[in-house]
């Protein structure tokens, strides 16, 4: 499809990835749903970008676009100034349910990128340990993906992402299916991860208080077509203090969460 | 699935000794005519007498092979062939779309419709009961393979694509294990099937085999004859579900556990 906005002079240097008035519409006919209208959007490398929004507003489509498996009707979703015309592992991808292989073992899973690749034997071996070391998950290598937890399932997942070096992290809610407990070890993990890498993350999420908690920028959007009503810039993310149960009662931080959930609910109720 | 607890394989066992109890209480009683329905010991010595000396022209091992070896022939021709067609049909829809009515026409056919024409095709020989089994068992096989590839998980086609496989790797490392279950289950049950197929193939047309056997004995009222062969009939085709089970078990480990 040619491309008629002549939009790469308004990609900046700065931007990383950018969507450019991107829309998606599913179907045709009676059946054809406007999932995504408009979307522009864009952000620098580092960012951890949160994105909100009521049930079926368009998120899960939103990410699909930037990680290859859904071209836009519309636009298009660039990455590092070149158009998104399919996934790649420069773009790690983190499922609502883990999508593990069931038939290789722990290490198999963390190292299925590399082999892949055809990474030497030793080196293989060298990521897998390291990652699955800081994953809590070494004693479990020889193990099988369904002999683990939902969250260190979802942690293998994860590692198993990571293992690519990817530029950017994608994922689609990755802690709903969690007990509040492992949910907030793995936000801290993820907020580790994050600092320590300097990797961009781009983190679908139904909680707020996750979004704006773990988020430089909290995006959230509105209900069908799928808008991008508000973009946060959020300074929780970059302090170095990480008592959650303290941040997240900070007035301003309260404040955000409110703010953020109004929106919310005035789009979801419009 | 997982190993019967002691108690209900305890309860197998049980059924298989009523049978037995029953089968000499009647004979015992003589409750049925002898020419009928023979006691268990005229089985054993049916079963001694030909272990040793054979049963007319050939021996009991010989006719075991031969059955065996036409079930496996036949079975494994059809898994060899039939799998990989059934994967490519899952992956092409031109393919799939081509084969689909001939597939659905044999799937339904009794085998034994279609046995006379492979004998007057391919003569009386081994050749015509392996091409049966190997037409009998193709279908069952084909579809499994084929639905298998199209139940793949888009979500994990999607993982790997993500960890930059290509196609070829995605089919590799992703669909091929992702169809192990479904394959091994068409397997299965098609070859549950060629083991009652060959047994009716023998009775057409064989100069050995253990369906031969028990056609060619009952012809002679020798029913102990009929009934050890039933027996031994039975006993291999336990053997040989049981065999591929335990080979999906080990294979297919995580199967019904994600
Ligand atoms: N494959 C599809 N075919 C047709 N319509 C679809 C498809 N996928 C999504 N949709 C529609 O597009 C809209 C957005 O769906 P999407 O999955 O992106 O929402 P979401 O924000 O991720 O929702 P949730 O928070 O519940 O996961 C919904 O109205 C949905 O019905
Ligand atoms: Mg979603």
């Amino acid at each position: 499809m040619p491309d008629a906005s002549g939009s790469v002079a308004r990609v900046s240097s700065e931007a990383f990835v950018t969507f450019d008035n991107v829309g998606v519409t599913y179907g045709s006919g009676a059946a054809r749903v406007a999932a995504l209208e408009n979307i522009s959007l864009s952000f620098r490398a580092g960012d951890f970008v949160s994105i909100v929004g009521p049930s079926g507003c368009g998120k899960t489509t939103l990410m699909q676009t930037l990680a290859g498996f859904l071209k836009p009707s519309h636009g298009r979703v660039t990455i590092e100034g070149r158009t998104v015309d399919g996934p790649g592992a420069d773009r790690g991808v983190v499922f609502q349910q883990p999508a593990l292989f069931p038939w290789l073992t722990v290490a198999g899973n963390a190292g299925f990128g590399p082999m892949l690749r055809g990474a030497a034997k030793s080196q293989r071996t060298e990521v897998v340990e390291r990652n699955l070391r800081m994953a809590g998950l070494w004693d479990f290598r020889d193990r099988y993906p369904y002999e683990l937890s939902g969250g260190m399932q979802q942690r293998l997942a994860i590692v198993r992402a990571l293992a690519n070096d990817p530029k950017i992290l994608l994922m689609d809610e990755p802690f709903g299916a969690l007990d509040a407990l492992t949910r907030e070890q793995m936000q801290e993990e993820l907020h580790a991860v994050w600092r320590r890498t300097g990797m961009t993350v781009l983190l679908i999420t139904h909680s707020v208080e996750e979004a704006i908690y773990l988020g430089t920028d909290v995006v959230v959007m509105s209900q069908r077509p799928g808008r991008i009503m508000e973009r946060i810039a959020a300074p929780f993310a970059r302090r170095d203090e990480r008592n959650s149960r303290a941040v997240k009662s900070l007035p301003e931080f309260v404040a955000m969460r409110e703010h953020v959930l109004s929106l919310i609910w005035r789009s979801g109720h419009s | 699935m997982t190993a019967q607890p002691l108690h209900f394989r305890l309860l197998s066992l049980l059924s298989v000794i009523m049978f037995f109890a029953g089968w000499y209480a009647i004979t015992a009683l003589h409750l049925a005519p002898a020419n009928l329905l023979p006691s268990m010991g005229e089985v054993v010595d049916a079963f001694t007498d030909i272990l040793h000396n054979g049963y007319r022209t050939t021996t009991l091992s010989e006719d075991i092979l031969a059955t065996l070896g036409r079930c496996i022939g036949g079975f494994g021709l059809a898994a060899l062939a039939g799998v990989p067609l059934g994967l490519w049909m899952g992956r092409s829809r031109a393919l799939a779309a081509s084969l689909d009515y001939i597939i659905q026409f044999m799937r339904p056919l009794p085998p034994l419709s279609y046995l006379i024409l492979l004998i007057l095709w391919l003569g009386t020989g081994d050749a015509s009961k392996v091409a049966l089994l190997f037409l009998s068992a193709l279908p069952t096989i084909v579809m499994a393979s084929m639905a298998a590839v199209r139940g793949v998980k888009q979500q994990r086609i999607q993982a790997a694509l993500a960890c930059g496989a290509t196609e070829a790797q995605v089919f590799r490392h992703v669909v091929l294990p992702s169809c192990l279950p479904m394959v091994m289950t068409g397997l299965r049950i098609s070859l549950a099937g060629t083991f009652s197929t060959v047994v009716a193939a023998e009775l057409m047309a064989a100069r050995d085999g253990l369906g031969w056997m028990v056609f060619s004995a009952s012809q002679f009222l020798r029913t102990d004859i009929v009934m050890m062969g039933i027996l031994i009939l039975g006993v291999f085709g336990m053997a040989l579900s049981w065999g591929l089970l335990r080979f999906d078990t080990w294979l297919v480990h995580w199967r019904g556990r994600e």
